[in-house]
């Protein structure tokens, strides 16, 4: 009974939602980091990247995904309506969000916005390491 | 008899307290890194006739062999594995707190990694490094910085802080970086100079001189020639040592290089070149206590993650010289350095870049 529930909570995204990813690139140090969130066909994985480099790879809440996604593409919007002239920047990244056929891809430097890159990667890795009973399935 | 007694007691507790002494000296201990000032313990180089094989290849001796490297004060882990082990306290503490909140988390995570032991290495080493990048300005002659001058860079180097959690608001603008591996330099909108130290760098910097020429590295962005040029400040001593850099090839000049803009390394080569002073006074000052493999172990420690980078990726922004470059050309080229590999200096004079200079022909 308890599993039944856990598997109804844990329903994926609902059938012919729109596949979608989140790519975040970002340079720290000498170090490349990525986080890649994927949506398709109704499953949601993850992947974190250290030099290309496999740090962590597995599927991801899919109630908690569809806020993330919103998050990150509110963040392109932000960037691209409101650019900051930006000094040579120690610390570059790059976002790239695609939602069915459309891509949307901001870049800007890791000391600006607030700290904002660095919230979402945490969101963003968050989900992943916090994978429920039902994605340890 | 009882006297006899006494006095066999008290000779025991003395060499035993002789022994102990011995041991911590030779131990990592604060107290016995903190050495006399650089200038009383770097020896002049020595030309030497002859020269170990290696001397010929530095990057090959410090970066053919993978994996984790050893000296007497510690190891240095790749990377990636100080990420790893981050990760796994962090997935740990999520498992095992299904119903805590991410700041709930993350407070946890601090009290692990950045505990007092790990913290207090890490502040140790910062103190020494930022009192010899000091001295190192400081002893620098009149035909190099003026008084004024001198004041500017001092004042740039002591308001630069470093942030080291906990309190975890400490790094509430990059709650990522409890489980990264860097270490780096910040100046912040408002003008703030801050260090900030990576929760997975606590985790696997336990060399001494690591922490030194890491630490090091970035202390010296605090006053590299393009911070500096966006203060609004310009000295010619800097001038000299960039037209050096360019010229001996540790600075690509590439057609399109525009001074501090993307891509351009001078800002990296220089807090290299700075760092590899310190380190330079870290190694002597250990030098008669080590024997030769354990200061090449140690040399090869300060600058051993600098082996691998990641070139190929999309943002990268090509400002770090490549890794040959950095501990060929900055590091292993040097004459102190060389002097304590037991290396003879490079036969073209002069070899090595300072503040003074000379360039010679058309850059
Ligand atoms: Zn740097």
């Amino acid at each position: 009974m308890i599993k039944l529930f856990i598997y109804a909570f844990c329903l994926p995204l609902q059938a012919g939602q729109i596949n979608s990813s989140i790519e975040i690139q970002y340079a720290l140090g000498r170090d490349h980091y990525r986080f890649v969130a994927t949506s398709q066909n109704s499953s949601i994985v993850a992947n974190t990247f250290l030099n290309r480099q496999v740090l962590d790879t597995g599927p991801i809440d899919s109630n908690r995904y569809p806020l993330f996604l919103k998050r990150v593409s509110d963040f392109i919007s932000q960037i691209k309506k409101d650019p900051i002239p930006r000094p040579p920047c120690r610390s570059p990244f790059r976002i790239t969000v695609k939602i069915g056929s459309e891509i949307h891809i901001a870049s800007g430097c890791r000391s600006t916005n607030g700290g904002e890159l660095s919230k979402l990667v945490r969101d963003g890795e968050f989900l992943l390491y916090s994978k429920n009973e039902c994605e340890q399935k | 008899m009882l006297q006899t007694l006494r006095f066999r007691f008290l000779l025991g507790a003395v060499i035993l307290c002789i022994s102990v002494v011995q041991i911590f000296r030779k131990s990592f201990h604060p107290a016995f890194l903190e050495k006399p000032a650089e200038a009383d313990v770097l020896h002049p180089p020595v030309i030497r006739e002859y020269q170990p094989k290696y001397c010929d290849n530095v990057y090959q001796l410090f970066c053919q062999k993978r994996g984790v490297s050893q000296d007497p004060t510690g190891f240095v882990h790749p990377d990636i594995d100080g990420e790893m082990q981050a990760l796994k306290i962090y997935k740990d503490i999520i498992r095992q707190h299904r119903d805590w909140n991410v700041e709930q988390i993350d407070e946890e995570l601090v009290h692990q990694i950045f505990n007092p032991k790990r913290r207090e290495q890490v502040l140790t080493a910062a103190r020494w490094v930022k009192r010899q990048i000091e001295n190192f300005i400081s002893r620098q002659p009149r035909s190099v910085f003026n008084a004024q001058e001198k004041r500017q860079i001092l004042s740039r180097i002591r308001k630069t802080e470093l942030e080291l959690p906990p309190p975890i608001s400490l790094y509430a603008d990059e709650p990522d970086l409890f489980t990264r591996n860097e270490v780096y330099y910040q100046r912040t909108l408002d003008g703030k100079m801050r260090l900030r130290v990576g929760g997975a760098f606590l985790l696997i910097a336990k060399s001494w001189f690591n922490l030194v020429f890491t630490l090091a590295h970035e202390w010296a962005h605090s006053i590299d020639p393009c911070e500096i040029r966006s203060a609004h400040l310009s000295f010619p001593a800097y001038d000299r040592l960039t037209a050096c850099l360019l010229q001996r090839g540790l600075i690509i000049s590439h057609k399109t290089r525009s001074e501090c803009q993307e891509n351009d390394q001078l800002s990296e080569t220089f807090a290299d070149w700075i760092a590899v002073q310190i380190t330079a006074d870290a190694l002597a000052s250990f030098s008669t206590e080590f024997q030769t493999d354990q200061i090449i172990n140690a040399a090869r420690n300060s600058v051993r993650d600098l082996c691998e980078q990641d070139e190929d990726i999309e943002i990268d922004t090509l400002s770090y010289p490549a890794p040959r470059v950095r501990i060929e050309g900055i590091f292993g080229n040097n004459p102190h350095i060389r002097h304590l590999l037991g290396c003879t200096l490079p036969k073209k004079e002069p070899s090595y870049c300072t503040f003074e200079s000379k360039t010679t022909g058309s850059l």
